[in-house]
Formats: C-alpha cells, structure tokens, sequence
C-alpha cells in the first residue's frame, strides 16, 4: 500500500543515540537507523535508478553509511547527512549500471519517447511515475532532484558537473513532457 | 505557440527570473491564453511531483545491508587502523585467482587478485572452507606483522 511522503517525513531525535552506538558497531542500533530512513532513500533509488536496481542501490546506500559513519559528526541532521549519501551513491551507480549521463537539454526527440493520446490535451491514462522512468536519466535525476527532493539547480550542477543554466533547462523539458501524464 | 516565455516558464513558475524578466513574462501571459494554460499544466506537474506516493521497502533488502555490514572492515581496524577505513567499499562479488597462495601468516598479496579496486588497501576477509583458517588479503603498503596486529588470523 503506498504511503504518502508527509507520513514518512523523519524527525527522530533517537537518531543521535543510534548514530553514537552504531559507530561502536552496535549492528540493532543500525537497523533501526535503517528502518527510520530506509524508505526515503529505497523510494529516491526507484526515482532515479529504476524499480530494478532500487533494491541494490538501497543496499549500497546503507553499506557505505556503515563504513562511512565514523565520519559523520554531527554537524547537520543525520537525514541530511545520509540523503547527500545516497544522492552521490546513485549518481555514481548510473555510470556502474550503463546509464551515463545522458542529455540534460536535448531536443523534441526527448518528449517523443513519452507518446500522449493523440487527439486528447493533457490528461492521458499513462501512469506519471511510469512516464518519469522513460524520461531520459539527465532530465529524470534533474526533475527528481528538483522538484522531488528540493535540491537547488546550484547543488544539482555541481553533483551532476552542469552548468546551471543545463539544469533549469533540463528541468523545464521534463516538466514539459511530462505534463502531458498528468491524471484528470 | 513557441516564444521565448514558453522556454522560460519553469523559471518564471519557480521564482528564479529577474524583476525585470518577471514583468516581461507577466505581461506576456496576460496576452497569451495558451501561455496562462501551460503555465498552469506546469503548475500541476510541480504539484504531483510533491505528492508521488512511496513505495514499502522490500524485507530483503535490509538481508543484504546486514550480509553486506558483516562482511565490510570491522569497527577494529576503523579505530585501529583509520588510515584503511576510509578506504573506499571494494566492488562486490570479486572473484579470486586459483592460483593464490596465502603468505605464512595467512595473508594473499593485493596484486595478485583479478579485480582488485585500486586504491581500496584495506585487509579483507577471505571466506575458508571450514576447518580452515580464513584468507586475508594483504595490500601492498601494509607487511604480514602489521596486518595480522589489526586483523589477527583467526579459524572457522
């Protein structure tokens, strides 16, 4: 049953204590950790790496965060620290999967692989979520990045190595293609 | 319809044109009914983006985080030895040469594995049969003494 974003939104003040105790290995204070942000970071996976590897990338996100935890300290929000986590992790996981960066301004043959009802304005039967994952992966990780995750285009292009100026753009024509899968 | 404004309504709609710009595009929309529609088709893309439902997390994948914690440098050398703990995650799934032979103490010499991640010198445990000791593998810039001090050989 999916589960409104609102209702996974994750302000646990436990996590300092199970960040402190899993740094001296405790492997339960860890999966706790892991059960409290799991589904923010799965859900961010599926966005951008796909349903097929969200599973794996979820896997490499939580992995890293044990070996990398010791470097945590305590500056900003746990959340915070594992989301960036994650965020770097999957953009280096698109080169391990064969998805390189593609094209962050391409041109009409972008919004072609996103076919609409002929005949019809803008509201068609294709699911949105389905239609992102046909976006191609620049302007899906910028629309994801943006307008999902709240990051600014100056952080995105300095995570993706695009100018900004690529990333309004980007954005922009996934907005436009996909507003054509918006539901009635 | 396709004017300069039709390319710049993301910006308009997220707040990031100049006052100047701004105007210009107010003004443009105020004469274009088929720019007042996109804007607002754009409008609800930025919504629906806020509100895609999440999926639950598979059981399975908090199986493979702990397979996978388990079998990553353990806290020891993380204290002990934090030069190796900062070292990035080895690819997974590496495969090892037959012709690998442990050293006396039990430790295989890093360039002697097929895959190995450069710049990845920590010592790694090597699954043994039973009864065995476990293999470990020795990077190059750490001597038998100094491995076996942080990661003592032990058997299965």
């Amino acid at each position: 049953m999916p589960v409104t974003k609102d209702a996974q939104v994750v302000v646990n003040q436990d996590d300092s204590a199970d960040v402190l105790l899993a740094k001296g290995g405790d492997e339960r204070a860890f999966e706790r950790l892991y059960r409290r942000h799991s589904p923010r970071v799965f859900n961010l996976a599926r966005r951008m790496l796909g349903e097929d590897h969200a599973v794996d990338g979820t896997q490499t996100v939580f992995i890293r965060c044990w070996t990398k935890l010791e470097t945590f300290r305590g500056e900003s929000q746990f959340s915070t620290w594992l989301h960036r986590l994650a965020v770097n992790v999957f953009l280096g996981e698109r080169g391990t999967l064969g998805t390189q960066r593609q094209r962050f301004t391409d041109d009409d043959a972008a919004l072609e692989v996103l076919p609409g009802k002929k005949g019809s304005s803008v509201e068609f039967s294709l699911d949105f979520e389905a239609a992102m994952q046909k976006l191609p992966t620049g302007m899906r990780t910028v629309f994801v990045l943006y307008d999902v995750e709240g990051f600014s285009h100056e952080e995105i292009g300095q995570q993706l190595g695009i100018a900004t100026g690529s990333s309004k753009a980007a954005l922009h024509r996934a907005r436009m293609a996909l507003r054509k899968h918006l539901e009635r | 319809m396709t004017t300069e404004w039709t390319d710049r309504l993301s910006e308009y709609l997220d707040g990031t044109l100049t006052p100047e710009e701004r105007r210009a595009c107010e003004s443009w929309l105020q004469s274009s009914a088929d720019g007042r529609v996109l804007l607002d088709e754009l409008r609800r893309v930025v919504a629906r983006a806020k509100t895609l439902p999440d999926a639950a997390v598979p059981e399975s994948v908090w199986q493979g985080v702990a397979a996978g914690i388990r079998s990553s440098v353990p806290r020891s050398v993380a204290r002990e030895a934090p030069e190796l703990a900062r070292q990035p995650l080895p690819a997974p799934r590496r495969r090892l040469l037959e012709r690998e032979q442990p050293d006396a103490d039990g430790w295989i010499d890093e360039p002697a594995r097929l895959d190995h991640q450069q710049g990845d010198e920590r010592p790694r445990e090597r699954t043994a049969q039973p009864g065995h000791p476990v293999r470990f593998h020795r990077p190059p810039s750490l001597d038998s003494a100094r491995c076996s001090a942080i990661y003592p050989p032990r058997c299965v």
